[in-house]
């Protein structure tokens, strides 16, 4: 038990350590000492060079993470001697470890590299999560966090918690963008923006700072919510008001310490001193978090909730299909960098897109058997979330669309959005006509991979636009055929409610896969691709003409099964042919 | 692959007037204004298609006369 408790302790000194270590970090980025010693993993080829100017903070920096490193290694193999140990706890301290090795090679990294933006945002942000995770297993350790009991009552307490430290840990990105984009005083006065209440002018760094700005009153509005909740069960849950009491009193002290910040011209003192109480406030709402699990327990089926709200495998179409659109696009060496932020803003602005249309319609998905199990309709997500939620995806999307691609993409991926929730899901309710207006925002996304790429719009680009337009429609036709009853219970107008008999939608979805026989060619016939690509899609346009023809003629459900299944095969295999065959 | 293209035009142009033909003069549950829609739209994103692409099909000429002539 003795050893116990020295463990206990040991692990308190290492989660001390890392925060002297997060303040020595800081020191060097504040100093601007980062390049003070150009070599890694020695300093000037030395063990211990002389300790003068930015060296002191650079190497100073380099010894103290060492250090902390052997300690986690210490702690990791100590914390496995000890049987009585929780499962959960020894699974932490090897993701320390991991961290720390990681967060090491990054930093070895971010100087070989001379301070890339990436790799020294990446450091930092690192850096903060290895200290939440250290300062979490020494806390596991207390007598006060093991004695906590589980509550009989259920509380949302913790998803609340959940939420401010997502809000709080995207202000740490935030923080570490402009400070290493030396965005600290682009904006250079406080509270006032260049002395007016709005930035008069806009680049990228005084975007991110007043980014950074904004979001501390975000964060800064959530904890006053926490605390509002806490304040009415202070009675029984005395320990959560004081927490939260306490976090609120931090968060002034780091707003404070922000506008002095500007103040004093990045005085490097305050500038790390701002950096580590910004550590401190994600640490403790991290503890917090944690505690609070274990006092009311937790849902994990929360994560999975807002992950099906996105519709993930829309999502992932949308991003092949932007991907694609990318690939198509572009001529010489493939724009990796470009590639990557095009895909994950695309991804985020459609989870958004998917998201706020569950909020618009919880009463129609509610009403249909396929939809019902959903988030909202079953009471598992409440609406207000789901919009908070959908907003906040959309417009991390579109920021990175305008400062890491390019306007024009963010423009067509809001019209994407924006047609598909003002125009396709309202007109759901009024028109067959809904289905040809939901397969423009469908068609959209090779689009918006293609303006990533060109910044301009070209008649290629709309040839893949109409490939897919028209796809879509016996795809969509064929599952609203397999789902008329549900469509019909919701009262939704589809072309197979109003017409049962089948004969007005056989001829549509035949139609549409006829004009998709040709459409799907033209890539060929203008120098896109090549004869692969026209034979092969060729081949795959008759097989979808065939199924749509079956369906057509024998208008059962095997055939409608025939033609969803035909359809998830063809696409997939035009884009493999276009991409093998591009020109 | 001209030829397998112009084919599947004419495939295309043939399933567009039978099926404009046979829905529009059926008495269908729908309004034929709304089948109208349904109809016309893959033929404007054809024509619009070989339009933008004139060159490749070598009728520029006509599109310049065509559009000299809206002017």
């Amino acid at each position: 038990m003795r050893s116990l408790l020295w463990l206990k302790r040991f692990s308190i000194f290492t989660a001390v350590s890392t925060f002297v270590l997060v303040l020595a970090g800081a020191f060097v980025t504040s100093t601007e000492s980062g390049l003070a010693v150009p070599d890694w993993p020695l300093s000037y080829g030395m063990f211990f060079p002389p300790m003068v100017g930015g060296i002191f903070y650079e190497h100073g920096h380099r010894l103290i993470a060492a250090a902390v490193g052997f300690f986690v290694l210490v702690m990791t193999i100590w914390t496995q001697f000890f049987s009585a140990t929780p499962r959960n706890v020894k699974v932490l301290t090897w993701i320390a470890l991991f961290a720390v090795i990681v967060q090491g090679t990054l930093g070895g990294l971010t100087v070989i590299y001379l301070l890339p933006d990436a790799i020294s945002i990446s450091h930092a942000c690192l850096g903060q999560t290895f200290f939440c995770i250290v300062v979490l297993a020494a806390y596991s350790r207390t007598d006060w966090f093991r004695g906590i009991k589980r509550s009989a009552s259920s509380s949302s307490f913790p998803r609340c918690l959940l939420a401010l430290f997502a809000v709080t840990y995207f202000q740490l990105i935030f923080g570490a963008t402009m400070r290493h984009t030396e965005a600290g005083l682009a904006i250079p006065d406080f509270p006032a923006f260049f002395g007016h209440w709005w930035p008069p002018t806009w680049n990228f760094k005084i975007f991110i700072h007043f980014l950074h700005r904004m979001w501390a009153l975000v964060v800064f509005s959530l904890q006053l919510y926490c605390l509002s909740r806490a304040w009415k069960s202070r009675k029984e849950e005395a320990w959560m008001f004081f927490l939260n009491a306490g976090l609120v009193a931090l968060t002034l002290v780091q707003i404070t310490l922000g506008a002095f910040v500007i103040w004093t011209g990045k005085q490097p003192l305050i500038t790390s001193l701002h950096v580590v109480i910004g550590a401190s406030i994600l640490a403790t709402t991290f503890v917090f978090f944690v505690t609070s699990v274990k006092r009311f327990g937790f849902d994990r089926r929360f994560f999975f909730d807002y992950w099906i709200l996105g519709k993930p495998r829309i999502t992932l179409f949308v991003t092949l299909s932007s991907f694609i659109g990318l690939f198509m696009a572009y001529q010489g060496d493939m724009p990796f960098r470009l590639a990557g932020w095009t895909c994950l803003a695309t991804a985020m602005v459609a989870f958004g897109a998917s998201t706020l249309n569950q909020f618009m319609e919880p009463d129609v998905d509610a009403k249909m058997n396929r939809t019902s199990y959903r988030p909202i309709p079953a009471g598992r997500v409440s609406k207000k979330g789901a919009l908070l939620f959908g907003v906040f995806i959309t417009f991390l999307g579109l920021v990175i669309f305008i400062f890491q691609v390019n306007v024009l993409a963010a423009i067509v991926s809001i019209s994407t959005s924006l047609s598909y929730l003002l125009l396709y899901t309202p007109l759901k309710r009024i028109s067959s006509l809904c289905t040809i207006v939901g397969a423009i925002p469908g068609a959209l996304p090779p689009v918006i991979g293609w303006v990533a790429v060109t910044n301009s719009f070209s008649s290629e680009a709309w040839i893949i636009f109409a490939i897919l337009f028209l796809w879509q429609l016996p795809h969509f036709l064929a599952i609203s055929w397999l789902y008329n009853d549900d469509y019909s219970r919701a009262n939704l107008p589809m072309l197979t409610v109003l017409d049962p008999e089948g004969a007005a939608v056989g001829s549509q979805l035949f139609l549409y896969a006829s004009a998709l026989l040709p459409v799907a060619l033209l890539p060929s016939m203008v120098g896109m691709t090549g004869r692969l690509y026209f034979y092969g899609v060729f081949l795959l346009g008759m097989g979808y003409l065939f199924l749509s023809m079956e369906l057509k003629n024998k208008k059962t459900n095997l055939q409608a099964k025939n033609l969803l299944l035909g359809s998830v095969i063809y696409l997939p295999l035009l884009f493999l042919l276009m991409a093998i065959d591009k020109r | 692959m001209s030829v397998v293209f112009a084919a599947s035009l004419i495939v295309f142009l043939v399933a567009e007037v039978t099926s404009a033909t046979k829905l529009l003069s059926s008495h269908a549950i729908l309004r034929r204004s709304t089948m109208a829609v349904w109809c016309v739209v893959p033929l404007l994103l054809v024509s619009w298609l070989l339009w933008n692409h004139a060159d490749v099909f070598e009728f520029q000429h006509t599109k310049v006369q065509l559009t000299q002539l809206m002017k």
